[in-house]
C-alpha cells in the first residue's frame, strides 16, 4: 500500500506565448522524499518547479498538494499554497532592507500569526542551526553569498513547510561557499524534508536524491533512482547529457 | 538754470491765467489751457495708465476684451490732450492689490483705478483732487438675515486685498472674519458658493451686479466713505499739476456726464452721476 | 523707501500666523502626496487594469496644466458639482494631486529598480501583493526615489504661494495683504523669501536624515 504522495502532479502544461514551456508534465513527491531535476538550461526545470507554487500559474492540468486539489485560477488558494511550501532562489532574494532576522520573522508574523517573541526565537533557533546566529542583526549585504543562501534556507523553514523548492540553490556561490549551503541541505534530507531540487551538482544528486527526473524540451524523458539513472540511463538525451558533464562532475565529486 | 525754468513755467501759467480772465465767460476756452506736460512723460510720447478692468462702470473689459468704462476713458482723455491723439495710450489692468506697487514700480504713470483716498496710500503716492467719491456696501444672497452692518459681526466677510473695506474693517470690526481674495469676480463667487456670508466692495460696483443679479441684493448701509483720486508717483510735481488741471478740464467740459451716459445703464445713472458732481456724504 | 527692521518686527505675530498655515498645508499634503504616488506608481508597475491607464492620464493632466487652473478649478469649479471643500481643504488637495503626480513618476522610476527576484521571494514566502508592496518594494524604491521626492516636496512647498490666490492666509498672502494695506514691498517679500528659504533648509535637512536611515542596511 502506498500512502497518497504529497505532492502530484498531472498534465501540466504552460505556455509562454507560442512556446511550449511544459507539457504533459507527470510528477509524484512522496512525503519525506528528495526529487532532483536535472537537465540543459531551457528545459523546464525552473518553470516546473515555479508550477508547483504559482509564480508560474500553469494554463491546464491539475496538482494536489497534500490530498487537496489547487484550483489553477485561484489566487487566494496559490497564496495559502505558498504558505506551505517554501522556496530557496537562485540569488537568495534576501529583503536587503531588512536584517538577517527581521527577514525571518516577516512572514510567519504575517502569515501564521506568531507573535514577535515566537518569530524571534524560532528564527533565532534556525540560524542557530545553520551557524549564523551571530549575524541575526545584520543586514543581507553584511553577508556572504553562502551566508545569504543559509539565511534564505533557514526562512524558507521558519513558515514550516510542508515541503520545500529549490531553484539552482548552488549556482550564483563561489566553489568554497557551496559546501555549506550542500551541507545544510542533506541535514535536511535527513530529517525528512520533502524537497524538489533543481541543481547541477550530480554529486549531490547522486548522494541525496531519492528520485532524479531528466528533463528536456518541457518534457520528463526519464526518471528513477539516482544509481540507475546516472548508473544506466535508458533515453539517448540522457545519456548524451550525462556524458558531457562527466568530467566536471568526476573532478569535483568521484 | 532750473529756477529759471520754473519762474519761465510759472509765468506761463500766468499767462494762461491772464488769457483765460481775458476771455472773461467762456469757460470752454479757459479749461483749454493745460499745463506744460513734464519732460519725461513728454519723452516717452504715450500715456501709461493703470485701470481696472473688472470694476464696471469705471474700468473693466467689455465682452470682446477691449478696455471699456468711465475712468478708462478719463485715462484716454488726457492721452488725447497730452499728445494730440487718444491713441497714444497703454493701458495695464491693475488690481486692488497691485495698483499702487505698479506705479510706484513705474509700471504705470497715473492710476485711474477706484482708487480711494487714505492716509496710508497718501504716504507712499501722491493724490490729485478727488475726482467723485465713492461709498461702500455689501452684497448678501437675496434671503440673507444681514440687513446692516452691525449684523456681520461673527460672519465671515468677502473683500478684495487691499482694498479701502479690507483697511476699514480692520481698523472699525477687527472681530469680522473675512476672506480677501484678488478680483471681484473671485470675490462674488466666493459669495455665491457661500465661502462667506456678505461681499463688501465699492458701492459703485455692487450696484451693477446686484442690479443684474436677483439672488443677490445690496445691504444699502453706506459705510467707509472715501474720496476717488489718481494715483501718482511722489516728487512729480509738474505731472501732478497737469493731471489736476486735466480732470478739472473734464468736469468743466461736462465730460463725466457724458460718459455716466455712455458706461451706465439709464436706471443707474443718478447713482453715479451723484458720485461725480455732488458733495461727499458723511457715513462711518 | 528704506528697510524698515521695526516695521518687520510689527508684523512678526501676522507672518507667524501665515507661517504655521504654510507648514501645516504643506507638511500635510507631502504626506498625502507621496500616499498617491506610492498608490499610482504600484498601479502603474504592476499595470492593474483601468488604474494604470487612469494614473497615466492624471500625471499628463496635471504636468500639463498650470497649477493655479487647477486650484481655481477646485476652488471655484468643484462646488459647481456638489463639492465644496473649505479654503484649507481646498489648498491641501491641489497640492496633493499636483505633487502627487510628480510622485507617481518619482516613484515609477524607484519601483522600477526593485527587482522580480524579490516579488517572487515574497509571493513564495506567502506574502500578497499588497504586504510585498508596502513591506519590501515601497521602502526599497523610497530609498532610490528619494532625491527625486526631495524635489517636488520643495517644490510643493514653494507652490503653496500660489494659496494665497484663493485667500489662504498662509505666508504669501499674509505678506501680499500687508503690502496691499502698508505697501512696504521690500521688507516683506525680503522677509518671506527668508523664511521659505528656511524651510527648505529644514525640509532638506530632514531628507539627508531620512535618507541615511534608508541607506543604513547597504552601507557596507
Amino acid at each position: 500500500m502506498t500512502p497518497e504522495p504529497l505532492l502530484s502532479l498531472r498534465g501540466l502544461t504552460k505556455h509562454f506565448g507560442a512556446f511550449r514551456a511544459l507539457h504533459g508534465i507527470d510528477l509524484d513527491v512522496a512525503a519525506g522524499s528528495v526529487v532532483v531535476l536535472i537537465g540543459p538550461s531551457g528545459s523546464g526545470k525552473s518553470t516546473l518547479i515555479r508550477c508547483i507554487n504559482g509564480l508560474v500559474r500553469p494554463d491546464a492540468g491539475s496538482l494536489r498538494v497534500a490530498g487537496r486539489s489547487v484550483e489553477l485560477g485561484d489566487e487566494g488558494a496559490w497564496q495559502r499554497l505558498r504558505t506551505e511550501i517554501g522556496m530557496v532562489f537562485q540569488d537568495y532574494a534576501l529583503f536587503p532592507h531588512l536584517t538577517v532576522l527581521r527577514n525571518m520573522t516577516l512572514a510567519p508574523m504575517r502569515r501564521l500569526g506568531l507573535s514577535r517573541a515566537e518569530a524571534e526565537a524560532q528564527a533565532r533557533a534556525l540560524l542557530a542551526r545553520v551557524g549564523l546566529a551571530h549575524k541575526a542583526e545584520d543586514h543581507p549585504s553584511a553577508l556572504s553569498g553562502g551566508q545569504q543562501q543559509r539565511v534564505a534556507i533557514v526562512r524558507a523553514l521558519a513558515m514550516r513547510p510542508k515541503a520545500i523548492l529549490f531553484d539552482e540553490p548552488t549556482s550564483a556561490l563561489d566553489p568554497e561557499t557551496i559546501v555549506d549551503v550542500l551541507d545544510v541541505m542533506r541535514g535536511l534530507a535527513r530529517d525528512g524534508t520533502t524537497m524538489v531540487v533543481v541543481t547541477h551538482e550530480m554529486g549531490f544528486a547522486r548522494e541525496v536524491a531519492d528520485r532524479v527526473v531528466f528533463m528536456a524540451d518541457g518534457a520528463i524523458v526519464e526518471e528513477g533512482p539516482p544509481a540507475a539513472l546516472f548508473g544506466a540511463p535508458q533515453n539517448a538525451r540522457t545519456q548524451g547529457f550525462l556524458s558531457s558533464l562527466r568530467p566536471a562532475s568526476e573532478a569535483l565529486h568521484a | 538754470m532750473t529756477l529759471l525754468r520754473h519762474l519761465t513755467r510759472t509765468a506761463s501759467i500766468r499767462l494762461a491765467l491772464a488769457a483765460t480772465a481775458l476771455a472773461a465767460g467762456l469757460s470752454a476756452a479757459a479749461a483749454q489751457a493745460l499745463p506744460p506736460l513734464p519732460k519725461a512723460i513728454q519723452a516717452a510720447g504715450v500715456l501709461r495708465a493703470g485701470v481696472r478692468c473688472d470694476q464696471p462702470p469705471y474700468g473693466y473689459k467689455d465682452e470682446s476684451g477691449n478696455f471699456a468704462g468711465i475712468e478708462t476713458d478719463m485715462a484716454i482723455q488726457i492721452a488725447a490732450w497730452a499728445f494730440g491723439a487718444p491713441d497714444k495710450i497703454e493701458l495695464t489692468c491693475v488690481t486692488a492689490e497691485n495698483r499702487i506697487p505698479q506705479l510706484m514700480g513705474k509700471k504705470v504713470d497715473i492710476l485711474l483705478a477706484t482708487l480711494g483716498v487714505t492716509p496710508e496710500r497718501a504716504r507712499v503716492i501722491d493724490f490729485s483732487k478727488p475726482y467723485r467719491w465713492g461709498g461702500s456696501d455689501m452684497l448678501v444672497a437675496k434671503d440673507s438675515p444681514i440687513r446692516k452692518l452691525d449684523d456681520v459681526a461673527g460672519k465671515t466677510v468677502v473683500m478684495l486685498k487691499g482694498s479701502t473695506q479690507a483697511k476699514w474693517f480692520e481698523d472699525t470690526m477687527p472681530k469680522v472674519e473675512t476672506l480677501r481674495l484678488n478680483t471681484a469676480s473671485d470675490a462674488l463667487q466666493a459669495l455665491k458658493q457661500g465661502r462667506g456670508e456678505a461681499y463688501t466692495h465699492d458701492a459703485a460696483t455692487l450696484v451693477v451686479i446686484a442690479a443684474k443679479d436677483p439672488s443677490l441684493r445690496l445691504v444699502g448701509e453706506s459705510f467707509a466713505v472715501t474720496d476717488a483720486a489718481a494715483g501718482l508717483r511722489k516728487n512729480e510735481p509738474e505731472w501732478l499739476t497737469y493731471v489736476d488741471a486735466a480732470l478739472a478740464r473734464m468736469k468743466a467740459d461736462g465730460l463725466y456726464a457724458k460718459w455716466v451716459d455712455k458706461w451706465v445703464p439709464a436706471d443707474l445713472r443718478p447713482f453715479y452721476a451723484d458720485a461725480f458732481t455732488k458733495p461727499k456724504p458723511t457715513a462711518r | 523707501m528704506d528697510f524698515d527692521l521695526a516695521y518687520l518686527m510689527a508684523q512678526g505675530p501676522a507672518l507667524m500666523r501665515g507661517l504655521w498655515l504654510t507648514i501645516q498645508v504643506s507638511l500635510l499634503s507631502i504626506v498625502l502626496s507621496v500616499l498617491v504616488g506610492l498608490l499610482g506608481a504600484a498601479a502603474r508597475v504592476m499595470e492593474v487594469p483601468v488604474l494604470d491607464p487612469a494614473v497615466r492620464a492624471y500625471v499628463e493632466f496635471i504636468r500639463n496644466t498650470p497649477m493655479l487652473a487647477q486650484l481655481f478649478f477646485i476652488f471655484y469649479g468643484l462646488p459647481g458639482i456638489g463639492l465644496k471643500l473649505s479654503l484649507f481643504w481646498s489648498g491641501v488637495l491641489c497640492l496633493t494631486l499636483w505633487a502627487g503626480a510628480y510622485q507617481v513618476e518619482n516613484l515609477r522610476g524607484g519601483l522600477a529598480t526593485v527587482g522580480k527576484g524579490l516579488r517572487e521571494a515574497s509571493y513564495a514566502l506567502g506574502l500578497t501583493p499588497w504586504r510585498f508592496f508596502h513591506l519590501v518594494a515601497a521602502p526599497l524604491a523610497i530609498r532610490v526615489a528619494l532625491p527625486a521626492m526631495l524635489n517636488t516636496a520643495i517644490s510643493l512647498l514653494k507652490n503653496s504661494s500660489y494659496l494665497q490666490a484663493i485667500g489662504l492666509a498662509e505666508l504669501t498672502y499674509v505678506a501680499i495683504d500687508r503690502i496691499s494695506m502698508d505697501f512696504r514691498t521690500i521688507e516683506m517679500f525680503a522677509a518671506i523669501c527668508v523664511i521659505y528659504l528656511a524651510l527648505v533648509l529644514v525640509l532638506s535637512f530632514l531628507a539627508s536624515r531620512l535618507e541615511f536611515r534608508l541607506n543604513a542596511p547597504f552601507r557596507h
